[in-house]
């Protein structure tokens, strides 16, 4: 996989067709994002997987909204799994990127990964290779939904309650492109609060996330005390979807929440 | 609907009360403690009306399992919730 | 942001007054025991209670006390904002206090009045609500209204009796005014009627006046054959743009815009046998009479033909005294024809057109009523009719059937709504922003309408509501300049990220994206403070001002407190 995104890399560099490639550099041992505008550079590129498939994810797209932000003229190529390009066209959406300056090169995800993400869609469509694995259920959603009411309250009160108000999940998100963000206004979030307001902090956040979110699942990835935000967030997808018949990344436009129409 | 003083207001409430109403199904607060009714100011009696059943469907719901989570100096939490 | 940081340096001072209303509200909740309580709340300086607030010696307290006691926010509860906020607002301004630092809570209407069997309730629910308001009155900032220039010209779509009337109404005025008609010629529908009931003139003549009139008039302008194409701007500050008889685009500025362009009498095909010829509507009976020759003896005239069913619900209001009138004038032509009007319920409304019915009556025009479930079935020789009351079926021979069909709104009325973007109700006719409050203003500031566009109307109602139009565009601009409320959306444009969530949630277009600076902008005129932006505004960039969320949440937090 690996070599065939290394060559693509290479054609659009050396055609001059991109100022550089976002992608994930492997150096000492570390892998770590980072822009790649020398051929010579691609033997240390890598794909994230380090251990397992795909333990190693960054969101890629946040720092290309850096790069776009910075030169708006310029062109860059970026390192995509199915949940990143969802993410770029839902960027292009809220207008936070804009298609012609940015190169995609995909990479399909294997069915363990699929699984683990109870991902729906594990592959990109610009990818340089075919799918090779199918689209899973998100378990852990219907295992939360199996549940009585006050169990759910229980169980998540119980989790939420061990947040440290990090904003890693916030920090990570490649749907969060806001300059200010409304977890640190005093007013909405007291400051100096522990753990933060609950459920308030997360849902507020969910709130926010509603017909945005992409489900990548990085949240989740980087929360130090394990909250399970992608459980939070595939339902706050799926009541966008099954309310509103709205899927980020995949329809066109906002979501009908983010869109006023007169009906 | 389409009444709103301001267009389409409503409209968009609307849309966001049921998506509130389902997260908070989900994280374990039942949804009929949220509740939308368009009321003009010349309908008094549907008002009362309202709100009487409103407060019922409090009352026999039990008090808010946020309230019994409750620490004495968190006053704020009380705001998410009726 | 400068104001911020010293507003946290001033001292806050809030004066609370509480108005009894005589006993409206002291009557039913103890008004000393709320100004007792409210000195108690932070910030507040000075309580007072007051038989009448508003009453002269009431405002003086208020201004006496901002000047003694150093105020610098006021609360007033007492009763409806809607009334008497624009009062205390000014006596602050007089005063010396931004009008924008006072608040106002209605313990009238939401305590006393509701809770007039329970003064302990009442009297706490006061409380409560006066504790919000001074919550809230401490994040209160002032604020400037804000002023745009006016352009003194009128805009009148539409040249039928409402149209005219309003051009005639503005000229008079002393504002110009650039009158749009899509046809060649001036005059609506009337050019088409015999005689104008209930005073039962000549159409024409009553026209010929009019138009003579209005295009006479040096500050009137005339496009005939023209039409508005799209519009720009806003209130106070509108372009036009026309094309005009010979098919060129010209441009014209005006402050406002009245919008007359009518309705049209329904034809169709088929409808109680109609063909235009033995079966035929008022309308197409009108120039027949207006010809004063009149042959048919036995005439039939069916009320609510295409009305109040199915397909259109309303009731065109109008049909019933045409159909009299007509009726009417058929005997003058021709004395021994015989005229039979089938009709559901005869809507022949104030007193001039109730004498109509009398004497019609008395003039042997006979009158037959019928049941929706059972309408009149029109054969080729007779109608035939089910009595509702007697429950038999009879029959009219007859050699003419005439329709009253209802007036229906015109097809490019959707168009029109559209480019000025002001609504229209489930029949096409537009949408007036209140119906008894403001019927002849669009929610859309600055855009007026008249007519039969907003509803079937006579020509007295349709000249009156052109009348009534420009006397509501004088009220806009007899001004020297507008000015309008500084509670409006502001983008603060360092934490903006341009996402345009605001901009498609505005329903009033107010938000626009500037390119250069990849950032959305408030245009402050267009702004009518819905929130919209503000709730969804993922960053908090977008707010309303007096609606922050500091404002919002010190009211909520507040209520909680209690
Ligand atoms: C059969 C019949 C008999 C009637 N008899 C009586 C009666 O006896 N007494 C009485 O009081 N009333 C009577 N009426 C009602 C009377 O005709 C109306 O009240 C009157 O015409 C309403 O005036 P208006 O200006 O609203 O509309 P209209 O007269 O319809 O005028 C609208 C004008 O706007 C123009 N227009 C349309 N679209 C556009 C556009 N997009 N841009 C620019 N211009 C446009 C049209 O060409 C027209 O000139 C009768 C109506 C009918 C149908
Ligand atoms: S969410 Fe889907 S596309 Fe993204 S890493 Fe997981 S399996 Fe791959
Ligand atoms: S899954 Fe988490 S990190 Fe990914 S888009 Fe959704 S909220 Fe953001
Ligand atoms: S990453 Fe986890 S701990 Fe950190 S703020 Fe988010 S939920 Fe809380
Ligand atoms: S407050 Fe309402 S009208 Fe004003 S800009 Fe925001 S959405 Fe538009
Ligand atoms: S929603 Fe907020 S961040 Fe987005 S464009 Fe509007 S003001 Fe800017």
């Amino acid at each position: 996989m690996i070599e065939k995104v290394i060559e693509r890399v290479k054609e659009l560099l050396e055609g001059g067709e991109i100022k550089g490639f976002v992608g994930l550099c492997n150096k000492n041992g570390h892998t770590a994002p980072y822009l790649f505008t020398e051929v010579a550079e691609l033997d240390h590129l890598v794909v994230g997987d380090f251990q397992n498939p795909g333990d190693a994810r960054y969101p890629l797209n946040k720092l290309l909204i850096d790069l776009y932000r910075a030169y708006p003229e310029e062109k860059f190529g970026v390192l995509v799994r199915g949940c990143d390009e969802r993410g770029l066209n839902d960027l292009y959406v809220w207008n936070q990127l804009t298609p012609k300056n940015v190169v995609a090169v995909g990479i399909p995800c294997p069915q363990e990964l699929a699984d683990a993400c109870g991902c729906p869609k594990p592959y990109p469509d610009n990818s340089v290779a075919e799918p090779i694995a199918e689209g899973a259920e998100a378990q852990d959603l219907i295992r939360m939904e199996a549940l009585g009411v006050k169990e759910r309250f229980t169980q998540w009160m119980e989790v939420f309650s061990k947040c440290i108000k990090c904003y890693g999940c916030r920090d990570i998100c490649p749907m969060c492109f806001c300059k200010e963000c409304s977890l640190e206004l005093d007013e909405l979030i007291p400051r100096g609060e522990m753990p933060p307001e609950i459920p308030i902090f997360h849902l507020v956040r969910a709130v926010h996330m509603a017909g945005r979110c992409i489900d990548c699942g990085l949240c989740n990835e980087a929360c130090p005390v394990d909250i399970p935000l992608r459980t939070l967030y595939k339902k706050v997808g799926d009541i966008v979807y099954r309310k509103f018949n709205y899927r980020p990344g995949f329809d066109k436009g906002k979501s009908p929440l983010n869109v006023l129409e007169n009906k | 609907m389409g009444d709103c003083h301001y267009l389409y207001g409503n409209v968009a409430t609307e849309k966001r009360i049921k998506f509130m109403k389902q997260l908070l199904e989900f994280v374990g607060i039942e949804g009929e403690r949220l509740r939308r009714k368009w009321v003009s100011s010349a309908e008094a009696p549907e008002f009362v009306e309202e709100i009487t059943d409103f407060v019922n469907t409090l009352k026999a719901l039990g008090p808010s399992p946020l309230k019994r989570e409750q620490k004495p100096d968190q006053p704020s939490a009380k705001v998410a919730v009726a | 942001m400068a104001g911020k940081k010293k507003k946290e340096f001033e001292e806050l001072r809030i004066g609370v007054f509480i108005c009894d209303c005589g006993s409206n509200i002291a009557g039913h909740l103890d008004c000393k025991a709320v100004t007792e309580y409210a000195a108690t709340l932070p910030g507040v300086v000075f309580a007072k209670e007051n038989l009448y607030t508003c009453s002269e010696a009431g405002i003086l307290e208020i201004q006496e006390a901002i000047k003694k006691h150093k105020l610098n926010r006021v609360v007033v509860a007492s009763c409806s904002p809607r009334t008497h906020q624009p009062l205390f607002q000014n006596s602050c301004k007089s005063a010396g206090l931004n009008p924008y630092l006072f608040e106002m809570v209605n313990i009238r209407d939401q305590c006393s009045w509701v809770h007039m069997q329970d003064r302990e309730n009442a009297t706490r629910k006061a409380m409560d609500l006066v504790r919000m308001a001074v919550a809230r009155a401490a994040f209160l900032e002032p604020q400037q209204d804000i002023e745009s220039p006016l352009t003194p010209r009128v805009g009148v779509i539409g040249g039928g009796s409402a149209g005219l009337s309003a051009a005639e109404g503005l000229s008079r005025m002393g504002l110009e005014v650039v009158l749009v008609e899509k046809n060649k010629e001036l005059g609506g529908l009337l050019r088409n009627l015999h005689k104008v009931a209930p005073e039962g003139v000549d159409a024409s003549e009553r026209l010929e006046g009019l138009i003579q009139d209005v295009s006479s008039r040096p500050n009137v302008k005339i496009f005939t054959g023209a039409e508005l194409k799209s519009l720009d701007g806003y209130v106070g500050n509108y372009v036009m743009n026309i094309r005009d008889g010979e098919g060129q685009t010209v441009k014209e500025s005006v402050g406002c815009l009245v919008i007359a362009i009518g309705a049209i009498p329904l034809v169709q095909k088929g409808l109680f046998g109609h063909d235009g010829k033995r079966v035929i509507t008022q309308m197409e009976l009108e120039p027949i009479l207006k010809k004063g020759k009149f042959d048919a003896k036995r005439v039939v005239m069916i009320q609510c033909a295409g009305a109040r069913g199915d397909e259109r619900s309303y009731c065109s209001r109008i049909c019933c005294m045409i159909a009299v009138k007509n009726a009417m004038f058929i005997k003058k032509l021709s004395p021994d024809t015989e005229i039979r009007i089938l009709y559901r319920d005869m809507q022949m409304y104030g007193t001039e057109k109730e004498k109509m019915l009398w004497e019609a009556r008395g003039e042997g025009i006979r009158f037959e009523v019928y049941d929706p479930a059972h309408p009149p079935e029109v054969g080729d020789k007779a109608v035939r009719l089910r009595q509702p009351l007697l429950g038999r079926e009879i029959e009219f021979a007859y050699d003419l059937v005439v329709l009253s069909t209802p007036l229906v709104a015109r097809e490019d009325a959707s168009e029109l709504s559209q480019l000025l973007r002001v609504p229209m109700d489930q029949n096409g006719f537009f949408l007036e922003a209140h119906a008894k409050l403001r019927p002849l203003d669009f929610a859309a500031d600055g855009i007026f309408l008249a007519g039969s566009c907003r509803y079937p109307a006579t020509y007295d109602e349709a000249r009156s509501q052109g009348l009534g139009a420009a006397a509501r565009v004088g009220t806009i601009l007899f001004k020297d300049k507008l000015v309008t409320s500084a509670i409006v959306a502001e983008i603060n444009p360092e934490t903006c990220v341009g996402c345009m969530g605001c901009l498609q949630m505005c329903p009033y277009g107010a938000i626009s994206y500037d390119q250069e600076r990849k950032i959305c902008q408030v245009n402050e005129i267009l702004c009518k403070g819905c929130g919209c932006c503000a709730a969804t505004c993922p960053s908090e960039s977008a707010s309303l001002r007096g609606f922050k969320p500091q404002q919002l949440m010190s009211q909520i937090r507040a209520v909680m407190e209690g």
